[in-house]
């Protein structure tokens, strides 16, 4: 049990996207309100636990020599179903995330975790990996979400919070993205020095 | 090497069953979604009191028209055109003199705080205060000394202004005029 909890809180504390700087492109992307960065961060862990499962099911079955393809067909085959599965239920949501939904297929992430943990692990120790690496990586999403759409549009989850303050546009914007992400990555290096 | 093959062949043929079957689950309601929409902003630029929307065209522009009890009492523009960084997709309804009486977005991807604030609420109201701009201008009171841009997203509110103007002014010479 004690190492299942290893294997689930190391994907928080060493955070895939400010941790392990995985996954860039969609927390910079995607990061332009709470919304989007939670949604975004559900459907990459929905997929990351479905891939991780699976392949760590069939690992003794899959040739070390076509992993590679192997990984990206399963991969593909659940970010497709997510995406049908958000265009049936959550129309609006499917519009805001836009093409960051397909890209999932080419989050280094789940492709990350398929090769360098599920293919080597038994199916329980993968469960809580996924698990851990998702919710670290929503949460750090999050985080970024939350400061970008608070200081650069006044907003948390659509509702205005600053009054009459002015947000600073700037932060939703690409250079927001990279001076945030920036920011947190430097603050959780100083944590690990200590 | 024939071993490799079977083994790729096998995760390929039971991916595609599972996207089939998501497929043929999905698609029924993803069409509803599309629909529902389309009603939607069908019901919000026209009179409530439409109760038939006819689907018409001229070219390959498509258009409604709005009836109360078999009268035309407006209709209804679909117009599509290049925002800044995405296609911004609108309904425009119109009266039977051509006078805007709305105009909804239906899809758009302009930038979040920017370009995006053409749909923007803001607290208290109940529709987007730039597009309530264009409610009751025909289309020659259409510039930006009638309607307030959006700070710093010129190039969107120049595009939605030039494709609402364009097509009521192409439908008033190709429909209403003839």
């Amino acid at each position: 049990m004690k190492k299942l909890l290893k294997e689930f809180s190391k994907g928080i504390f060493s955070n895939p996207v400010l941790g392990l700087a995985l996954g860039l492109c969609p927390a910079l992307a995607v990061s332009v309100t709470v919304k989007n960065g939670l949604a975004m961060g559900l459907a990459a862990t929905f997929v990351l636990i479905c891939s991780n499962l699976i392949i760590s099911t069939f690992r003794k079955l899959i040739p070390q020599k076509i992993r590679i393809p192997c990984f990206i067909v399963i991969i593909a085959t659940f970010v497709t179903i997510v995406e049908l599965f958000m265009k049936a239920f959550w129309p609006a949501l499917d519009k805001s995330l836009g093409i960051f939904v397909p890209l999932i297929v080419v989050n280094c992430i789940i492709m990350g975790r398929a090769e360098g943990f599920a293919s080597k692990h038994n199916i329980i120790k993968s469960l809580f990996d996924a698990l851990g690496m998702g919710l670290g990586f929503t949460l750090a999403l999050m985080v970024i979400s939350a400061i970008r759409e608070v200081s650069g549009a006044g907003t948390f989850l659509g509702v205005p919070v600053l009054g009459i303050v002015k947000p600073a546009l700037f932060m939703i914007f690409a250079p927001g993205a990279l001076l945030t992400l920036g920011l947190l990555i430097a603050l959780m290096n100083m944590r690990d020095r200590r | 090497m024939f071993r490799y093959s079977i083994v790729l062949m096998l995760i390929c043929a039971i991916s595609a069953a599972a996207l089939a079957a998501t497929y043929n689950a999905t698609k029924p309601l993803i069409e509803e979604q599309r629909e529902q929409q389309q009603e939607q902003a069908l019901a919000v630029v026209s009179s409530p009191r439409a109760d038939l929307f006819k689907k018409k065209n001229f070219g390959e522009t498509e258009y409604y028209e709005a009836h109360t009890k078999n009268k035309i009492i407006g209709y209804i523009l679909r117009v599509k055109t290049q925002g800044y960084a995405s296609e911004i997709d609108m309904m425009i309804g119109l009266d039977r003199k051509a006078k805007i009486t709305a105009i909804s977005v239906i899809d758009q991807q302009e930038t979040p705080g920017l370009g995006a604030n053409i749909t923007q609420i803001k607290p208290g109201e109940e529709t987007p205060w730039f597009l309530r701009q264009f409610e009751g201008r025909s289309s020659k009171e259409l510039n930006l000394k009638n309607i307030q841009a959006i700070t710093g997203a010129t190039i969107t509110t120049e595009a939605v202004i030039t494709a609402v103007k364009e097509a009521v002014e192409n439908f008033k010479r190709n429909i209403l005029d003839k």
